[in-house]
């Protein structure tokens, strides 16, 4: 079989570079299509070496009459998607759509919409019109939905990424994420389905199908990872449930394989950390979600510290992988037994495997890595903290991993709160077989010891077969006919 | 040939009727197809068997009705954020509220200040959301119940009008019959219509204008490609130019109840869109009348026609309905100002109304703030003053009101304040004004081709002309097939 998996950028495959290899291994053959963009990252050497991989330049944009128009019409719907009424309170995220919004429309990452509100005269810049809390009622949401459907439906499938399909002929064709706002992956959706080609959505993270641009065409199958993420496709964007496949997230298999690289004693040396001391480790979350977060992690400590119970912990402070630089010239020894743990791998972190896994207790605003944790079994604490409430409760998916949600993130209301909270934790008060069950559902919906990869691989595989790709089937006719 | 026209409103017809009845004359078939279910023909169109009225459908039947108005009146709003709409705050309300109004299905609403939100967008960003919004209406398919109305009536030219109302759905029938090949054309309403509504969102054949200002505003605000372009005249002003008056000065007097002996002063009343409070203006303006130093400015029988549209507002409660004596033309006039000399005088009329010619003709000067009649009273050959009024923000706030402002090689004099306005009545009364410019206004405003050449057979030959290239293709529309085995 042959499998084509577009992506816009090298390092989407982090994501998936599991399903790859085990479909490669499984004797299908693997294209990674992507535009070459000259600052990608390399693709991991298991890969690149693998005789069933290949890799491909493919088209990035239309060439035809809709070059700008479809990515344009697409981010302004993606933009009307944050006026509808689940998302009134995700200020940070309509205001996110808004910016995309004024760079679609001024074509340059360098200028900016600009405008004064008529009622208060305060100035707007790109997303600060997603402050305004335009809402739509129910009737214009669908008045839109309608528009948008009509006129995707409009959009003609690209000339150039059909040719390059015609040439590749695969048997199923892969995309993700996207949901990008304005999402020029829509079009390879469209060319495959245009030709044929079954074309399948495996879902990239936990939070794309509530903090993105919305699919804008209907793939043949989206692989999600839960329950949660099923009801979203459903609900948010109209997915018929048979087309949804919930699979688990294989991102997480292989961070499930490893092990401690090091003892405690060498790993608390190594960060001056007191060895007989528990430790709560600090997750960072994206700027995205927290903006600069190292005043908050230094006003933390020492508000904890102010507890006898929490007095002599250690405290690591592991800044999120894309927002390093913020911390390079924080001196945390000021506050004692503190270590930073510096990383730049977004994906199956050795150092972030071990700090978790010599934890007490993880605390974190609103990011991935606090699923790692909970898949080490520790417990997960989260607080609202003044400041951030637009990344934390103006976000949906924040809540999917709170315990009062069936998560297992324990939120508290105020530091005073959090502060009991995370003294119960590190002695040992909290269930850590309802930690795995929560993570259990998020992650593995299959079963704990099931593994998501074989299963998103399976499931790419069926879908191939039960719909067969009519280019390829026109392929095999032709030459059986040739002979 | 076979001609059909769709307007919005049957009623509208009554701005070209002369032409349709031309047509018709000549021995052509013409189908009056509106789409406000009106079907009662009347005036010369009711006389000739080869007119006939119908039922046109009023909007598309299909999936993107709803849509469309979106993205058309989404369009039409943006025209309005332009520099050159700087100060036009009504129309761009106006737009706003319309384009609000079909993604709600009008169930909801914004503070008319927020149609100014986006007003300092560059042009540049501007520009690429109307070319975006452009390339969607290019989306937008024929419809099929509309090319089923069309396949039905087989014309050999359709003729639509007004075309350019904020969101309309005649943009379809250009579309259907561009789908079916038949020769497509728009009539402009009026003057003010090509500057103040919607846009042209897809350009017919034929686009037939009242004059070279109209022709410029096709081409810069509409995108019309020129040779599309057909310059005619004002048609609805043709029965308006055969008129003579049709009471002496006495009779009119007496049925207006002043004085023969004064000068006579008419304020034109406005629309309400373009200005909402005329009444207080025009007791203000009665005022500063009455104030004059120059005794006869002061003394001067003033004669407030209201708008047609809203002229029950006007009257007093006492008011009197007079006949005209050989006509029998019939107007109410009533003295709502405590003013003797001041009088409400209207008629029902909208078109070659006897009432109006008459009241234009035996003034000695014309006032309003911003209204067709302006140019009924140039017709008429009388000087026509306007004041500058705040309230009124359908003067400067509008591209039209600015035509026919002498400053612009119109007939209207522009006052910024009433004592100039006065200084410029009183000349007026004493016989001195520009007689010349405002012949010359009227020629090229709405007969360029001649102030004794009508302009319905020059707007027949031009639909004449366009239908005979559909025969000259000889393109046979194919039977409807339907349901056939």
């Amino acid at each position: 079989m042959r499998i084509l998996f577009q992506l816009p950028r090298t390092n989407i495959l982090r994501h998936f570079d599991s399903v790859v290899l085990a479909l490669a291994d499984a004797g299908h053959d693997v294209t990674i299509a992507t535009p070459g963009k000259s600052n990608d990252f390399p693709l991991p050497q298991a890969v690149t070496s693998h005789p069933r991989i290949a890799t491909r330049i493919c088209p990035e944009v239309r060439e035809d009459a809709w070059k700008d128009a479809a990515t344009d019409f697409r981010t302004l719907v993606d933009c009307g998607h944050y006026l509808e009424s689940p998302f009134f309170e995700a200020e940070k995220l309509r205001s996110r759509a808004f910016r995309a919004v004024a760079q679609a429309m001024t074509g340059d990452k360098t200028r900016h919409l600009t405008a004064r509100c008529p009622t208060c005269n305060t100035k707007f810049v790109d997303g600060d019109f997603g402050n305004l809390r335009p809402s739509l009622g129910d009737a214009a949401a669908q008045r839109l939905h309608n528009l948008a459907r009509l006129v995707e439906d409009a959009i003609p499938s690209d000339p150039g990424r059909e040719h390059f399909l015609q040439e590749e002929a695969p048997d199923v064709v892969l995309v993700s994420p996207l949901v990008r706002f304005g999402s020029e992956q829509s079009d390879w959706v469209k060319s495959a389905k245009a030709l044929g080609i079954p074309v399948g959505f495996p879902v990239f993270s936990w939070d794309n199908l509530t903090t993105k641009g919305v699919i804008h065409v209907e793939p043949d199958r989206i692989f999600v990872w839960n329950a949660v993420q099923k009801r979203e496709a459903t609900e948010y964007y109209g997915i018929p449930p048979e087309k949804v496949v919930v699979t688990g997230a294989p991102r997480f298999d292989s961070f499930m394989e490893l092990r401690p690289s090091v003892d405690r004693a060498a790993y608390c040396r190594s960060l001056n950390l007191d060895a007989a001391a528990p430790i709560v480790t600090y997750l960072c979350s994206s700027e995205f979600v927290a903006g600069h977060e190292v005043a908050f992690v230094e006003q933390w400590i020492e508000e904890i510290r102010t507890d006898p119970r929490l007095t002599s912990c250690n405290v690591i402070v592991r800044p999120h992988p894309r927002s390093v630089r913020q911390w390079s010239e924080v001196d945390l020894a000021r506050h004692g037994r503190v270590g930073l743990s510096l990383s730049r791998v977004l994906n199956a972190d050795q150092s972030l495997y071990d700090a978790l896994y010599h934890s007490a207790a993880v605390v974190g605003l609103n990011t991935s890595a606090q699923i790692e944790a909970g898949i080490l079994g520790k417990p997960v604490l989260t607080l609202l903290a003044p400041g951030f409430e637009k990344g934390q409760q103006g976000t949906l998916h924040f809540r999917y991993l709170l315990r009062e949600e069936g998560g297992f993130v324990e939120l508290a209301n105020d530091l005073a709160e959090h502060t009991a909270h995370l003294a119960r934790a590190v002695t040992g008060g909290y269930d850590v077989d309802e930690i795995r069950r929560a993570v259990e559902r998020f992650i593995r919906p299959e079963g704990w010891d099931r593994p998501a990869t074989p299963i998103l691989a399976n499931a790419i595989t069926d879908m191939a077969l039960e719909k067969p790709s009519v280019v390829r089937r026109w392929l095999h006719s032709a030459t059986r006919g040739g002979r | 040939m076979r001609i059909l026209f769709v307007v919005n409103r049957l009623a509208h017809v009554r701005h070209f009727d002369r032409a349709v009845r031309l047509l018709a004359d000549r021995g052509h078939d013409v189908c009056l197809a509106s789409q406000d279910d009106d079907v009662e023909l009347w005036g010369v169109l009711a006389r000739q068997p080869r007119i006939r009225a119908m039922v046109a459908p009023r909007n598309r039947g299909d999936d993107w009705g709803a849509a469309a108005t979106m993205v058309r009146r989404t369009r039409d709003y943006l025209r309005y954020l332009h520099p050159r709409y700087a100060s036009a705050n009504l129309l761009r309300e106006r737009a706003f509220e319309k384009m609000i109004g079909s993604v709600s299905d009008s169930a909801e609403t914004l503070g008319p200040e927020w149609s100014e939100l986006l007003l300092r967008v560059p042009k540049t960003d501007q520009k690429r959301l109307d070319v975006l919004l452009a390339k969607l209406e290019t989306a937008i398919p024929a419809d099929s119940d509309i090319d089923a109305f069309l396949t039905a009536q087989r014309p050999d030219a359709l003729v639509l009008s007004p075309m350019v109302g904020i969101g309309f759905t005649q943009a379809d029938f250009v579309k259907s019959a561009r789908a079916l090949g038949i020769p497509s054309a728009m009539l402009v309403f009026s003057w003010d219509n090509l500057s103040n509504k919607g846009l042209i969102h897809e350009m017919p054949d034929r686009v037939l204008v009242w004059n070279d200002i109209q022709l410029r505003e096709a081409i810069k605000l509409h995108k019309c490609p020129e040779h599309r372009i057909v310059i005619t005249g004002a048609p609805r002003f043709d029965e308006f130019f055969d008129m003579q008056p049709a009471s002496t000065r006495a009779e009119f007097c007496q049925l207006a109840g002043l004085d023969p002996v004064r000068p006579i002063i008419t304020y034109l009343g406005s629309s309400k869109f373009v200005a909402a409070a005329e009444q207080a203006f025009v007791t203000r303006w009665i005022a500063a009348i009455r104030s004059s130093a120059d005794p006869a400015l002061a003394g001067a029988g003033l004669l407030i026609r209201p708008h047609p549209a809203g002229e029950k507002n006007w009257h007093a409660d006492s008011s009197t309905d007079v006949r005209w004596p050989k006509v029998g033309e019939k107007a109410t006039v009533s003295r709502p100002f405590g003013d003797d000399r001041a009088v409400v005088m209207n008629s029902p009329m909208q078109n070659a109304d006897v009432v109006l010619y008459d009241t234009v003709h035996h003034s000695a000067a014309i006032v309003g703030l911003n209204t067709s009649a302006e140019i009924e009273a140039a017709i008429v050959g009388r000087p026509v003053f306007t004041i500058l009024d705040s309230n009124a923000k359908g003067q400067q706030g509008t591209l039209h009101f600015h035509y026919l402002l002498r400053a612009r090689g119109g007939h209207v004099e522009l006052a910024e304040n009433f004592d100039q306005h006065a200084a410029q009545l009183s000349d007026a009364l004493a016989g001195t004004y520009g007689r010349d410019a405002i012949a010359a206004f009227v020629q090229r405003f709405v007969r360029p081709h001649g102030l004794d050449m009508p302009v319905a057979p020059r707007v027949a030959d031009a639909i004449e002309a366009l239908a005979a290239t559909h025969e000259a293709d000889a393109v046979q529309l194919k039977p409807d097939t339907t349901g056939v085995v």
